[in-house]
């Protein structure tokens, strides 16, 4: 038992969140002892959670960005710019799912031309950023030249809802059901052939798809014509916990778990490791690193509209100034949350907590009675801290 | 039938010209030697080689068919692989991940492919081992090694997937004499496995104990091309240094 401790402590401490993880229990033990009543609560919690999962999307792009060796400022322009579009065509009467392609596109679109200028230009991606930052920046201002927020219900009362056929949605259910067996399959001979300590989880995981698939396909069935509120599937409130959790806390989980596993698992992952831990030496080994870094900014962007579209479907209104100053907290918390701003090393798990520290410091503080302008000065220290105590880590396990 | 060949092959950055009417050509089963001053035009040349660079003038032939390499990632489909003097490994990777990096092996889940690390990780391990590398765990990243450890892995590597032509840029300059001892052994296995060998060093000895022939460069051009058993460690020497062919080598010559 000593034993597999000593050997988890140690593998853990080679993974780049072990520096965050250790943080974040401090500041949770921190404010839980100064303010036991009001922060070890649901609506401290939740309100924590529900602010921190627009950064928290952001974050995941710049993880993958930072550790294939490049720089984002520019996020929270796009964020910007993406939830001006989609409110936009939301209101002008196009559809809401077009709404939502034409945002993320718009996302997708400013990343590329971020990737672009820096293959083409040759300039490091801290400066081609910060000019694109304020070049984004000045689409909206523009777009809406008097500054004034332009709200939803000025238009609509109505939330938008989209009412898919019943027959759809079998189908749809169908597909995913043939996608589950074809996996299976493969899964199965898979761990046929190796022996697994995580067999548990695994089988876990495909007995909960299946409950859902099942438990989706009777809902469509007996609950008579479907109709599905688009803001409230983005950002509403989850009706089976208690107290303030928001959807866009699942979508913050989802997605970070969905490109952990791009990461990790993958070959795209090992070249997005390679290209910042030594880029000539991985363009020596074949891979073409200018396509990764492209594809990294446009993952980063097309993140930045995700969590625009996500914000507005709350907030259910824009303004030219949405998402100024988040790339600052976006890059920090990242950074406290292990990962290189050299490249070469980080996760996204770190990234998820580096953001949720970041927000538990920002609730904390007010619950001790610190003025709010204080917040950005504890996100620095705290960063600076973080900083300090990974590169101890990293040269303690070297 | 050459495996390799350049003919007339030079290569230019803006006014200044690297490499310039160069021919050079490899036989299966055969090491060459590469040898010049620094400065010569050995990086160059293996870099035209492994298309890092692009050549300016003249042709580039592999098994008698003109090619064009426009990436390393051309030059290794053609299997030649190449350890470089910096062995272009990644620190903060693992072994296994280093040795499949660029060519890693997936296994399909569905329409997903998926890094099958576990396969890499023993046919990592088994290939450094069956040359003699022996490594304690192949998910250790390469940062955690030593400088001959990493040396070994990169040599291991280009081994296991050099199809036909091994380049070796200075293999031996970080290792110790035993260590040394066994690259030059790994480069007598590949040229009886049929394999074209390219041996850029600074150390004559090494030539003498495993090259067949010897190609020396000089600022940018093409001064000799010998086999190794008509000349001396001297002749060698006095060639790369003095810039002209001993007298009595140019008898011999052609």
């Amino acid at each position: 038992m000593a034993n597999l401790l000593v050997s988890f402590r140690t593998r853990f401490s080679k993974t780049p969140e072990a520096g965050a993880s250790a943080g974040f229990l401090a500041v949770f033990l921190f404010f839980a002892l100064a303010t036991p009543n009001t922060f070890l609560s649901n609506s401290a919690f939740s309100s924590i959670l529900n602010s921190q999962a627009v950064p928290g999307i952001i974050a995941i792009g710049i993880t993958l960005l930072m550790i294939s060796g490049e720089f984002d400022l520019s996020v929270g322009s796009i964020l910007g710019v993406s939830s001006m579009v989609f409110l936009y065509a939301t209101v002008s009467g196009l559809h809401i799912l077009i709404a939502g392609v034409l945002g993320l596109l718009a996302g997708c679109l400013l990343g590329l031309l971020n990737g672009a200028l820096l293959i083409w230009t040759g300039i490091p991606s801290f400066i081609v950023t910060l000019g694109t930052m304020l070049v984004y920046r000045a689409i909206s201002l523009s777009a809406n030249a008097g500054g004034r927020i332009i709200r939803y219900s000025e238009f609509s009362r109505e939330s938008p809802t989209i009412a898919p056929p019943t027959y759809l949605i079998i189908i749809t259910i169908c597909l995913l059901f043939g996608l589950f067996i074809w996996m299976l399959k493969d899964t199965l001979s898979f761990y046929r052939s190796t022996p697994k300590r995580s067999t548990l989880a695994i089988v876990g995981l495909h007995i909960l798809i299946l409950i859902t698939l099942v438990y989706t396909l009777i809902w469509a069935l007996t609950s008579g014509p479907i109709s599905i509120d688009i803001f409230h599937l983005l950002n509403g409130r989850l009706e089976f916990i208690p107290g303030n959790y928001r959807t866009s806390i699942l979508w913050w989980f989802f997605l970070t778990a969905l490109f952990t596993l791009l990461l990790l698992r993958t070959r795209f992952g090992n070249a997005v490791f390679a290209t910042g831990g030594n880029a000539q030496a991985a363009r020596l080994q074949g891979i073409n690193i200018d396509r990764v870094r492209v594809t990294n900014f446009v993952i980063s962007g097309g993140l930045a509209a995700v969590a625009g579209i996500i914000q507005t479907a709350r907030l259910k209104s824009v303004d030219p100034l949405r998402g100024t100053g988040l790339e600052l907290e976006v890059i920090a918390a990242v950074v406290i949350g292990g990962t290189l701003l050299t490249g070469g090393f980080g996760g996204l798990i770190g990234s998820a907590i580096g953001t949720a520290l970041t927000g538990m410091l920002r609730t904390g503080l007010v619950l001790i009675q610190v003025p709010s302008n204080a917040f950005r000065g504890a996100i620095g220290a705290i960063m600076i801290i973080a900083v300090i105590i990974n590169n101890f880590v990293r040269k303690e396990r070297s | 039938m050459s495996l390799l060949q350049l003919n007339n092959a030079g290569r230019r950055f803006g006014h200044i010209t690297a490499l310039q009417d160069v021919d050079l050509h490899l036989q299966a089963g055969e090491v060459l030697a590469l040898l010049g001053d620094n400065g010569a035009g050995k990086s160059t040349l293996i870099k035209l080689l492994t298309g890092v660079h692009s050549l300016t003038s003249g042709e580039m032939r592999f098994e008698d068919h003109p090619v064009h390499l426009r990436s390393p990632h051309d030059a290794r489909t053609l299997g030649i692989e190449t350890v470089y003097q910096d062995l272009a490994l990644i620190p903060e990777l693992s072994i296994a991940r280093n040795f499949f990096l660029g060519r890693e092996m997936t296994k399909r889940i569905g329409p997903f492919h998926f890094l099958d690390r576990e396969t890499m990780n023993t046919e990592a391990t088994q290939a450094l081992h069956a040359i003699g590398i022996h490594i304690r765990d192949a998910n250790e990243p390469v940062a955690s090694l030593s400088g001959g450890e990493r040396q070994s892995i990169a040599i291991g590597r280009a081994v296991h997937f050099g199809s036909r032509v091994l380049i070796l840029d200075e293999p031996t300059s970080a290792l110790s004499i035993g260590e040394t001892r066994k690259v030059l052994s790994y480069i007598t296995a590949a040229k009886e496995k049929e394999l074209g060998v390219v041996f850029i060093t600074h150390n004559i000895h090494h030539v003498f104990e495993v090259a067949d022939r010897i190609t020396i460069l000089h600022r940018g051009e093409k001064l000799a091309d010998f086999a190794t058993h008509t000349v001396t460690p001297d002749d060698v020497a006095q060639m790369i240094m003095g810039e002209c062919i001993p007298n009595h080598l140019l008898k011999t010559k052609e």
